[in-house]
């Protein structure tokens, strides 16, 4: 029996309450601290605090929760998937497609090679971001990924117009699936990638057999609803579906993020019923996301204090490289847009944090033995806060110099916006 | 036909898939196993629901088939790994319970809910202790043991006898879209039941040591039951009122508290050795009584998530059931549950002679008390404890018994309220769970 815990969470509880009951302090808003909160930001420190802080999440409870962890990994993957449905995509113009592969493109580079030379000068960050390769890599991939949410988020707290936030969210999703893209690397040049303890796996097999689990999801949720009412709830097989998903992801050391995205933008694509997936996702995002933080609030760990310097660094990296390769592409009369409009879409959200999870899920957990996970993923969620912090007023900075905004496609999805931006 | 071609076809992925991770990380094997269970028992609720059995059943059932048990498509340690995500569900489903209960409701009925929940509690109680201790020369967990032993072995049983389910209780009334006078007063009876069954077993315990053998009993278990059940209400309680505040002062985001509710509640009882179905039962029933729009948020929430909550946890009871002890003792447990049933039927055709207990609940009620889960696998792992020498042997058989129970209490509980006309049979199921009303009409029993 160990009671600290229950008895700590009692008297944050009793704290919490009190804290009510203070007369409310007044404070200048500032709108980058605004969205870093609305984000989620709190719900990260409640998990720092049930984890680390009084021993209440531990490890072993932690591992109990890996269905809903890897739940949470897939459904955020699912909501960027169900974004790809073809008769949006094929409106999308080819120079929103360049560009969006070229930021995304050197974002990665650019903070894989920062992260790179940051382990080389600073031998404590290099022992934290274990395994090396992997870690290095992974990221470059979240550094090229954006939050089409969290773009939005920033898009309507700078008063940008609704063209204008669809333009920059079309080419934030397009970013993020790089960035996914991008994480196979790492993923892939895991080694335990035995299949039945036999069969090992290359990068070209593992990809391969990736999308197959995707689709052969997808087509399980196809069966599960064909043939039914309309007006039957996909709530429950969709769930279901994902959970799977997610579990085959985690299971064969695929990706739950990856499958349950691949999943989705099949189902979308081939569904009748794509319009209520699409609401069920972004009906459930939001409680899915808050338990998803504090899961990844109480994964964090501080090894090095260098990490607090490698944050900002790696931010101004990938900052700089987005905003370079527009300037460079616009040059090559790539696109009508202006110079500036690359640091539209810096802001990061829960699809960066998905993937952090996944890297600990596959190389930090017990079972691997190493401890580069922990460390890897507090990097990337207070890299997720550095974006969020200067992505107002590099948006801010790119407005003012679009006199022509860019080239508006249409919207990934005719739904709502996901729950990761609030 | 279509169904049972895609559960067929589910089936042999999970097998295919079962060779191809063996060598995965246990959670990760927890997550498939998971969400293949929700995925086999959706459809298996379906397909009961067309054999005119509860879904529940279809759930259990397919849980049971696919699990360690039979197939072997999930296996025991997932099963295991999976605890918390049972005891969550569990939790849910009492803390829903727990919110049917009102003050005032129980005021009104309360000479009639005493006289029901007394039918129920004495009665089987009496049957299985009187029957066993006459049989206890040949019964094989007390036929070498002392007269005293065997004493307490049939007091132990007998009380077991008499704890119900709420849990599964109120996953019927859920699915059945039952709110009706019988319903209701069922779920009360199951949770005065349990409550009484606590108190009765921590006397059994306690006074046990007056007749055993030395070194038979250990006797401190009663004092741990005893805090227990007073521990569990207490900290119910406090949940309850900080959920209330709290939910007061966040108006949004109330799936949030509720997933706060799941996790905490088996949480603290694991780290604290309570008993969740209390504290959940608690919580639900403070709110619904000292914070009422709070406690309706919270279950128009819950409604909303009633459907994989009941998938979860009936399709992991399911697989979790282990009933191989039936190979050799199904006459003794046949013998038992058969007692029990008896005792249970005339206990409320006993409780029947007072007026204001009504004639449907008196000739029908007994089939809606039959299910166990939750608080008897508690009490059976006390029990394990509390006897040293023989304690496994009689869990065992607990456990066999409960699993026996799980399978008929939901088909005996649809029964009970097709004949008080209190069923309302639908084409879909699905309409049932999302269209009911949330809040119960508040009549008496």
């Amino acid at each position: 029996m160990n009671v600290s815990p229950v008895l700590a969470l009692a008297g944050l509880a009793a704290i919490g309450l009190l804290v009510t009951r203070l007369p409310p302090v007044r404070w200048h808003h500032v709108t980058s601290v605004d969205l870093v909160l609305a984000a989620g930001a709190p719900l990260v420190l409640l998990g720092l605090v049930l984890g680390p802080g009084i021993d209440l999440v531990t490890r072993s409870v932690l591992g109990a929760l890996a269905p809903v962890t890897a739940l949470a990994i897939g459904w955020i993957g699912a909501a960027l998937g169900a974004r790809f449905e073809w008769r949006y995509l094929r409106r999308i113009g080819r120079d929103t497609w360049l560009l969006a592969a070229l930021s995304a493109a050197a974002a990665f580079v650019a903070v894989a090679l920062g992260a790179w030379l940051l382990g080389r000068v600073v031998p404590a960050l290099s022992s934290a971001w274990t395994p090396r390769l992997a870690a290095v890599l992974t990221l470059g991939a979240v550094a090229a990924a954006s939050g089409p949410g969290a773009v939005i988020l920033v898009a309507r707290a700078v008063g940008l117009r609704m063209r204008v936030t669809r333009a920059f969210s079309v080419a934030a999703a397009l970013e993020t699936a790089c960035g996914a893209l991008a994480f196979t690397v790492p993923l892939a040049l895991h080694r335990p990638h035995q299949l039945a303890g036999r069969l090992e796996l290359g990068w070209l097999a593992w990809l391969v057999l990736a999308a197959g689990s995707g689709a052969l999801i997808g087509m399980v949720f196809l069966s599960l609803t064909q043939r039914r009412p309309e007006q039957t709830d996909v709530g429950f097989p969709l769930l279901a579906t994902l959970l799977f998903g997610a579990g085959l992801g985690d299971a064969a050391e695929l990706s739950p993020f990856l499958v349950c995205a691949l999943a989705t933008a099949l189902i979308v694509n081939v569904s009748p019923r794509r319009h209520a997936v699409r609401r069920v996702l972004a009906d459930w995002e939001r409680p899915i996301y808050a338990i998803f933080l504090v899961i990844a609030g109480a994964l964090l760990t501080l090894p090095t204090v260098w990490i607090l310097v490698a944050v900002p660094l790696l931010a101004a990296a990938r900052a700089a490289a987005k905003w370079a390769v527009v300037r460079y592409g616009v040059a090559l009369r790539l696109a009508g847009a202006s110079p500036d409009v690359g640091l539209g879409t810096l802001a990061q959200g829960g699809a960066v944090i998905a993937l952090g999870l996944n890297f600990f899920t596959t190389y930090g957990g017990e079972s691997t033995g190493a401890s580069g996970g922990g460390a890897l993923l507090t990097t990337i969620v207070l890299g997720v806060v550095a974006a969020q912090l200067a992505a107002p007023p590099l948006m801010a900075l790119a407005l003012r110099t679009t006199a022509a905004s860019p080239a508006a496609p249409a919207s990934l999805t005719p739904t709502a916006e996901p729950a990761e931006q609030r | 036909m279509p169904r049972v071609a895609v559960l067929f076809a589910l089936s042999l992925l999970m097998a295919l898939l079962h060779r191809v991770t063996a060598g995965g990380p246990l959670e990760a094997r927890a997550t498939l196993a998971l969400g293949f269970l929700l995925l086999a028992a959706y459809v298996g609720g379906e397909l009961a629901r067309r054999a005119r059995l509860p879904r529940l059943t279809g759930y259990l059932l397919v849980g049971f088939a696919v699990g360690p048990a039979w197939l072997g498509l999930v296996r025991r340690e997932e099963v295991e790994a999976l605890g918390l995500i049972e005891d969550a569900a569990m939790a849910l489903i009492a803390f829903a319970a727990g919110a049917e209960l009102t003050l005032d409701r129980l005021r009104q009925g309360r000479v009639a809910l005493a006289r029901l929940a007394t039918g129920a509690v004495v009665f089987p109680f009496l049957a299985v202790t009187l029957v066993l201790l006459s049989v206890s020369a040949w019964f094989p967990l007390t036929r070498h043991q002392p007269v005293g032993d065997a004493m307490v072995v049939a007091l132990v049983l007998g009380t077991l006898a008499a704890a119900s389910s709420p849990a599964v209780t109120m996953a019927m009334m859920s699915e059945l879209d039952a709110r009706g006078p019988v319903a209701r007063a069922l779920l009360s009876i199951t949770v005065v039941q349990d409550v009484a069954v606590a108190i009765l077993f921590t006397l059994v315990l306690a006074n046990g040591g007056l007749l055993t053998s030395a070194g038979a009993l250990n006797a401190g278990v009663a004092g741990t039951a005893t805090l227990r059940l007073a521990g569990s209400v207490a900290v119910g309680t406090v949940l309850g009122f900080a959920l209330g505040r709290y939910l007061g002062l966040v108006r949004r985001d109330t799936g949030v508290f509720l997933a706060a509710t799941a996790f905490v509640a088996p949480e603290v009882a694991r780290l604290t050795g309570l008993e969740p179905l209390i504290i959940a039962l608690t919580a639900g029933f403070y709110l619904e009584n000292f914070a009422p729009v709070e406690g309706e948020r919270l279950r128009r929430e819950l409604k909303r998530a009633s459907l994989p909550i009941a998938v979860a946890f009936f399709a992991l009871t399911g697989a979790g059931l282990r009933v191989g002890v039936l190979a050799d003792l199904w006459p003794w447990i046949l013998l038992l549950v058969g007692l029990r049933l008896v005792g249970l039927r005339y206990g409320m055709l006993w409780a029947g002679w007072d007026p204001r207990v009504t004639p449907a609940l008196a000739r029908h009620g007994w089939l809606g008390l039959i299910s166990q889960a939750g608080m008897a696998v508690g009490l059976a792992q006390l029990a394990r404890r509390a006897f040293p020498e023989w304690g496994v042997s009689l869990e065992t058989l607990i456990v066999a018994m409960i699993g026996v129970h799980e399978v008929a209490g939901p088909i005996c509980f649809r029964t009970a309220l097709v004949r008080a006309g209190e069923s309302k049979e639908t084409h879909d199921a699905e309409a049932l769970v999302d269209s009911g009303p949330v809040v119960a009409p508040r009549d008496g029993l």
